[in-house]
């Protein structure tokens, strides 16, 4: 492997199509892997997984929350390609899906802010920001 | 009701005839549909059972609160908080004066309890404190206006409330069957949430619990996500029938496989299972008996080598997994006879402290996400079923053990609990 500079550059020459499927957290990814074709899931999954021990090698030495700006769009890729991973190894051979066939979309559920959040948002009154 | 050591222990593996005898194979659906049983399940189960309601160490100070709101239950709200002394306690979020709300927020901190409306103020022990222009409204007894308590005790560094201010059982005989020293394992301070969700579900509360009650389904409804071969000896399970609040247990081992941990051929999957924070099928046994070794007794009772994770039903409405750095919370909560709410949350002991060790915990929360998706693709088609009378009984085999105990409790407890 050339030195970390050179790598980065190789990297976002072959990954850069895909950074745009990538951006967001979580919530995003998952959305994203619901709506995106089966076939660029595919793609993306190869493209990345090719790359991903190379990359993990340079991501895990940067601190957990500050991982340089230059490197943040390979980071994304890599926790989007977690997100697609079952889909892609598991449902796109079988079913030629990127879901589960018969089951619950993961859309149904929603995110809880913390272990008390209980009421779903549909049924939430408005509160304003609390006074700190 | 038995006293808290004297509770029985059914197990399910080759065990069908005892279950025959005892009527555990068969059960009925009116449970799940009747309006009349909902109703009687409201006016005991949840007024007078132990409610898993929070952490103690969300609130470690004196003044921090939870709100724990039960919008089924008329819209009752109980703030949960730790006073001067320390102990923590639980009254109806509900100012003596005309009914104020004192918490509108769900975790907060606070020197007294004062409502917004007009200003009365409730010391961290529910005492009346003060009353702003207290000539208006003649001579107040404070003694009799503190606010209204409930019963809250705490287990395994988790909170409890019971509506009851006189429970029938304590905490601890309600939760008797629950190993000890599994409490201190749940009690650490390193347990930190790490993923929640919830969502709304058009059948009965108690179908979300069945569905985490047996894992012979796993082989069948997870085959497209854990991918794993089970044999019915993979998910042995018991049941305590002479309990109040723990129904059944159930070991969930990891498939038998050569091929090493996990079954997943991806460049992922095989960087996952190189990380401390992996999670699930991806680890082998020696990492989960390292954390073992730290409180034993508390999990795999069975010395399983490939074992995953211990799951409860806690009574009536909670399934906790405790794997061995890993633990879910699993809670279904009514919203009619035939909606529910139903949440989970996920903590752990580590966090991670790289990106790559980041990426194997979200693979975790992940793949628990896919397995709990299709757990909850069931429970509306089911209730439908029941509903609709396609199915007036339920055949029960000795792997479902944990439904049947469960159903059978329910009935047991609302004709017990009956005033």
């Amino acid at each position: 492997m050339t030195n970390n500079s050179d790598y980065l550059a190789e990297l976002k020459t072959k990954l850069a199509p895909y950074f745009q499927y990538a951006s967001g957290g979580p919530r995003e990814h998952e959305e994203m892997r619901c709506t995106l074709d089966a076939q660029l899931l595919v793609e993306i999954h190869q493209a990345v997984g090719e790359e991903l021990d190379g990359t993990l090698k340079i991501l895990d030495t940067f601190p957990m929350d500050d991982i340089p700006e230059q490197w943040q769009d390979i980071a994304n890729l890599v926790m989007f390609l977690v997100e697609i991973d079952s889909p892609v190894v598991k449902w796109v051979p079988r079913y030629g899906l990127a879901h589960l066939p018969d089951a619950l979309d993961p859309r149904h559920f929603e995110t809880k802010r913390n272990f008390y959040d209980l009421e779903p948002s549909s049924g939430r009154t408005l509160m304003a920001d609390r006074i700190r | 009701m038995n006293k808290p050591t004297e509770f029985e222990t059914i197990e399910g593996l080759r065990n069908i005839e005892q279950m025959r005898t005892r009527g555990l194979d068969r059960i009925g659906v009116e449970q799940y549909i009747s309006e009349d049983f909902y109703q009687e399940e409201l006016d005991t189960i949840w007024r007078k059972c132990w409610l898993w309601a929070g952490r103690a160490a969300d609130i470690p100070n004196a003044g921090d609160y939870f709100v724990f709101d039960l919008p089924f239950l008329n819209n009752t709200s109980i703030i949960v908080i730790r006073g001067k002394d320390d102990k923590i306690r639980g009254f109806y979020n509900a100012c003596q004066h005309r009914g104020g709300r004192l918490a509108y927020y769900e975790k907060g901190s606070c020197k007294s309890m004062t409502c917004t409306f007009h200003g009365w103020v409730f010391d961290l022990e529910g005492n009346l404190a003060d009353v702003p222009e207290a000539e208006v409204y003649g001579e107040l007894d404070h003694s009799k206006l503190g606010l209204k308590q409930v019963s809250v005790d705490t287990w395994g560094g988790w909170v409890f409330v019971n509506l009851d201010p006189e429970p029938r059982w304590t905490l601890a005989e309600y939760l008797a069957p629950l190993p000890g020293p599994l409490a201190g394992f749940l009690e650490q301070d390193s347990w930190k949430p790490a993923m929640g969700r919830k969502g709304i579900f058009k059948c009965n509360w108690k179908l979300q619990i069945d569905s985490q009650a047996e894992g012979i389904h796993a082989p069948f409804l997870h085959g497209r996500s854990i991918m794993g071969g089970f044999e019915m000896e993979d998910v042995p399970e018991w049941a305590y029938p002479g309990s109040p609040g723990v129904t059944y247990k159930f070991e969930v081992h990891r498939p038998d496989t050569a091929e090493g941990p996990g079954y997943f051929r991806s460049p992922l999957a095989e960087a996952v299972g190189r990380y401390s924070t992996a999670t699930y099928y991806n680890t082998d046994s020696d990492e989960w008996r390292a954390q073992q070794q730290k409180f034993p007794g508390a999990v795999n009772q069975s010395d399983a080598e490939r074992w995953a994770f211990d799951g409860y039903g806690i009574f009536p409405n909670t399934v906790i997994m405790v794997q061995g750095d890993h633990i879910l919370v699993m809670r279904s909560w009514p919203r009619g006879v035939g909606e529910t709410l139903w949440d989970y949350t996920q903590y752990y002991t580590t966090e991670p402290t790289n990106f790559g060790e980041q990426m194997a915990r979200q693979h975790g929360l992940l793949e628990m996400r896919n397995t709990i998706t299709e757990d909850m693709t069931t429970v509306e088609g089911l209730y439908d079923s029941y509903k609709s009378g396609a199915i007036t009984e339920l055949v029960i085999s000795e792997a479902e053990l944990g439904v049947a105990a469960y159903q059978t409790h329910i009935i047991n407890m609302v004709k017990e609990l009956k005033d």
